[in-house]
């Protein structure tokens, strides 16, 4: 019964070409967040957790590199060689960001699904047409008396038609988009929501997005999901620092208030006059205290919205009280990022709609 | 006889003072030369001017529209300041000298924020600079032009300088250079070697760098108004 | 074991998972997509391994309160992907969680014998929150809905879109419902 045997049996049972290669387990250490003030600069958006017992645990291999495997098994225009090209590009665009410490290492095809429970990361194409509508999915399966993570593994939904020519390809999702953006969550990485969407016959689409790992695809034929943008870039510095990330950036740190009480769940966008780039965060607590990390120092811009867009699963467990009823709204100071440093008590004051 | 003994004293006088005024105010030795310095200090203003528009853009999706999607719009401007200034001149010769100065003042950087795509109200955002210019320039002292008895002498000056500007809380500089050239008035109190005056001055400064979004060029008026003390 | 490092950090700067990659519905398609749409509580919530004992699910029991769509009986049962078995957890990044005792109203979708599944991942799911102030039943997150035959963008802060009560909420359904080719009238 998966239940009780040691996740490691199953390791062994998905080697093809015929090696054989023990699979040591490195222990994976999350990193504990714990209640009180902040001494350091939180993340630039939302981190992935789970809650064990009464803690929330951030999401996080602390062991480099990431070993993954491939499902041997394309789907229609995309062969498993393919498909092991496109991830290995989403990693390689992880690791080039130069204020975090990201690395990764295939370990070979496998003829396994990705899917949990036999302790390997794989990262493969799967028929899931229960989940219409869903591209992509990244799982984890975690060890709740530990915190460690076992294993993580993506799907790409074959059900949908994908493609991973260089220019995209009409009808057809970009692999290597998709890919970027799932891989961002294997990392540890929950959604973005700089972006926005319009209503449509057939559906909600994408008007424009400004990070990777904002939730809703762009249409099928477009690549421009294939470049991480600076929120992106704040985001998986903010998780594996580099020497650079904590001594070169800075943070923005408040509260969003309405009528002198905190708002939890509202969206914060930092936009740097100087490189003209944004980066998001978000207030995650109930006195609406947010900070947005990861920032170039120099003068930004702050607005706040809500998260009324029918989006709000994406980013929270709705049994949390997360209030919608506000207006988007400027700070009315330029607020001035130091450099390895923070900028503090930033109030947006909001009014109900 | 003491009141017209003090009368005819006063004609005397009188009659003295126009005499002395008519003549070069600089007497021998008493005409600036190679090595008199002059220090002065005193206040400065210079003109705002705008630093663009810059957007906020988010990428766009295929088939919604062409170019990138704006989110807002951020217009900013520097505003007029007024500071101040400190300046020590040498003179080369009789009508030119070198000199250097230093202006401090404190502008502020406006941002309209506007035409949010999502109708968040237009907002002004601020911040305080702490502007620094280090400059020096050459000053040509129109001597064939004084007046009042030499006691007023204009002067044309030309120059180029460094800009520090530094943002709030004076965490993040950024710097620039400046050119200038401009005209003034040296109205002199007293005479001989050591007089203190006044002096005043109008110019423009091309400015170029600082904290600035539009990277461009910006030309600007300034005036400044100083105690002036000449040894 | 390599030694835990901690970082003193905001406590809910990390969060429950939520993250895939969708392709969203507008609400009259989920309406359509969907064979129950119910209003219940939540009963019980029973994690298992998948048919194939490649991943675990978790099977979920409401108490129905009313049907919208469709009328299986008093108990409504769906499953949705991750759960906890023993020591072990899988969660799927983007699938919905319950807990006994919530209230939500369910778009299902099901396909034969098979147990019903949310539509869309999570986009069937709209919870029902008591309003402290009012004790109004309110359901989140609004409804997005195309006005006619041209693209709206959705622009957050829009003061028409608010959380709609219950009974407004499962009005704008069966309005959608009337829409549908072949509904009654």
């Amino acid at each position: 019964m998966r239940a009780t045997e040691a996740p490691s049996n199953r390791v062994r049972a998905t080697e093809t070409h015929g090696r054989t290669r023990k699979k040591r387990f490195a222990t994976i250490v999350l990193t504990v967040a714990l209640a009180g003030a902040a001494s350091v600069p939180a993340s630039a958006y939302l981190k992935l957790g789970t809650r064990i017992g009464t803690r929330t645990v951030t999401l996080k291999w602390s062991q480099m590199p990431i070993r993954y495997y491939v499902t041997d098994r394309g789907t229609t225009g995309v062969t498993s060689t393919q498909l092991q090209q496109a991830v290995s590009r989403s990693f390689s665009s992880w690791e080039a960001v130069p204020s975090a410490i990201t690395s990764s290492e295939f370990a070979g095809f496998t003829l396994a699904n990705p899917s949990p429970g036999d302790g390997a990361t794989v990262i493969g194409f799967q028929n899931r047409p229960e989940l219409d509508r869903t591209l992509g999915a990244t799982s984890f399966m975690v060890d709740t008396t530990t915190g460690a993570i076992l294993e993580a593994d993506i799907f790409f939904n074959s059900a949908f038609p994908w493609s991973v020519a260089a220019q995209g390809e009409a009808n057809t999702f970009d692999l290597e988009s998709i890919a970027l953006h799932e891989i961002g969550h294997l990392h540890g990485l929950a959604h973005s929501a700089l972006g926005e969407t319009e209503l449509r016959s057939g559906g909600r689409r994408v008007i424009a997005a400004e990070a990777v790992m904002f939730p809703i695809a762009y249409a099928t034929g477009n690549i421009s999901g294939r470049t991480l943008k600076a929120d992106d870039i704040a985001g998986i510095g903010d998780i594996y620092p580099a020497a650079s990330f904590t001594r070169d950036t800075g943070s923005i740190s408040g509260k969003v208030t309405k009528g002198g009480k905190g708002v939890l769940g509202a969206h914060v966008v930092a936009f740097d006059m100087r490189t003209k780039t944004l980066v998001g965060g978000f207030s995650l607590s109930d006195d609406g205290s947010f900070v947005i990390a990861g920032l170039d120092p120099g003068p930004h811009i702050v607005r706040v919205e809500p998260l009324d867009d029918g989006d709000v699963e994406s980013f929270f467990d709705l049994t949390l009280d997360i209030d919608i009823n506000f207006r988007p709204q400027f700070y009315d100071k330029i607020v001035v990022v130091p450099r390895g440093g923070g900028t503090s008590g930033v109030e947006l004051k909001v009014v109900a709609k | 006889m003491r009141l017209s003994r003090a009368v005819l004293f006063l004609a005397l006088a009188w009659g003295a003072c126009p005499n002395v005024a008519t003549a070069q105010i600089y007497i021998g030795r008493s005409v600036p030369h190679a090595g008199t310095v002059e220090v002065s200090g005193g206040g400065t203003f210079s003109g705002g001017y705008d630093l663009g528009s810059i957007s906020a853009d988010e990428t766009r999706n295929t088939g919604t529209g062409s170019g990138p999607f704006v989110l807002f719009t951020a217009t900013s401007r520097t505003k007029p300041a007024l500071g101040l200034q400190g300046r020590l001149g040498v003179f080369v010769a009789q009508s030119a000298s070198l000199e250097a100065g230093i202006q401090l003042a404190r502008p502020i950087l406006s941002s309209l924020l506007s035409g949010d795509a999502e109708s968040a109200p237009d907002v002004t955002a601020t911040e305080t600079l702490t502007r620094l210019v280090v400059d020096g320039s050459l000053v040509l002292h129109l001597s064939g032009l004084s007046f009042a008895g030499g006691k007023g002498v204009p002067f044309v000056l030309g120059g180029g300088g460094y800009i520090r500007e530094l943002h709030e809380k004076n965490e993040v500089i950024e710097t620039g250079r400046e050119y200038h050239a401009g005209a003034g008035l040296h109205l002199w109190f007293g005479q001989g070697k050591h007089r203190l005056g006044l002096r005043t001055d109008v110019g423009v400064s091309v400015r170029n760098g600082g904290a600035d979004f539009s990277e461009t060029k910006h030309t600007i008026p300034t005036a400044g108004i100083s105690l002036a003390y000449l040894f | 074991m390599r030694r835990l490092i901690i970082v003193i950090t905001l406590l809910s700067c990390t969060h429950q998972l939520r993250a895939t990659v969708l392709l969203p519905a507008e609400f009259r398609e989920i309406v359509a997509g969907s064979q129950i749409i119910v209003y219940g509580r939540v009963a019980e919530v029973r994690p298992e391994w998948s048919d194939d004992r490649s991943r675990i699910d978790t099977i979920v029991s409401v108490e129905v309160s009313s049907y919208l769509k469709g009328g299986p009986g008093g108990t409504v049962t769906f499953r949705v992907p991750g759960g906890q078995i023993g020591r072990y957890r899988n969660v799927m990044v983007g699938a919905p969680s319950f807990e006994a005792g919530e209230e939500a109203v369910l778009f299902l979708s099901a396909s034969g014998p098979s147990v019903a599944h949310v539509f869309g991942l999570s986009q069937g799911v709209f919870r029902v929150h008591v309003d402290e102030r009012t004790g109004r039943r309110l359901v989140i997150p609004p409804v997005l809905m195309a006005q006619g035959d041209e693209p709206q963008a959705v622009t957050r802060g829009d003061r028409s879109r608010r959380q709609l009560s219950l009974d407004a909420f499962a009005a704008t359904v069966r309005a959608a419902m009337a829409q549908q080719p072949g509904a009654a009238r």
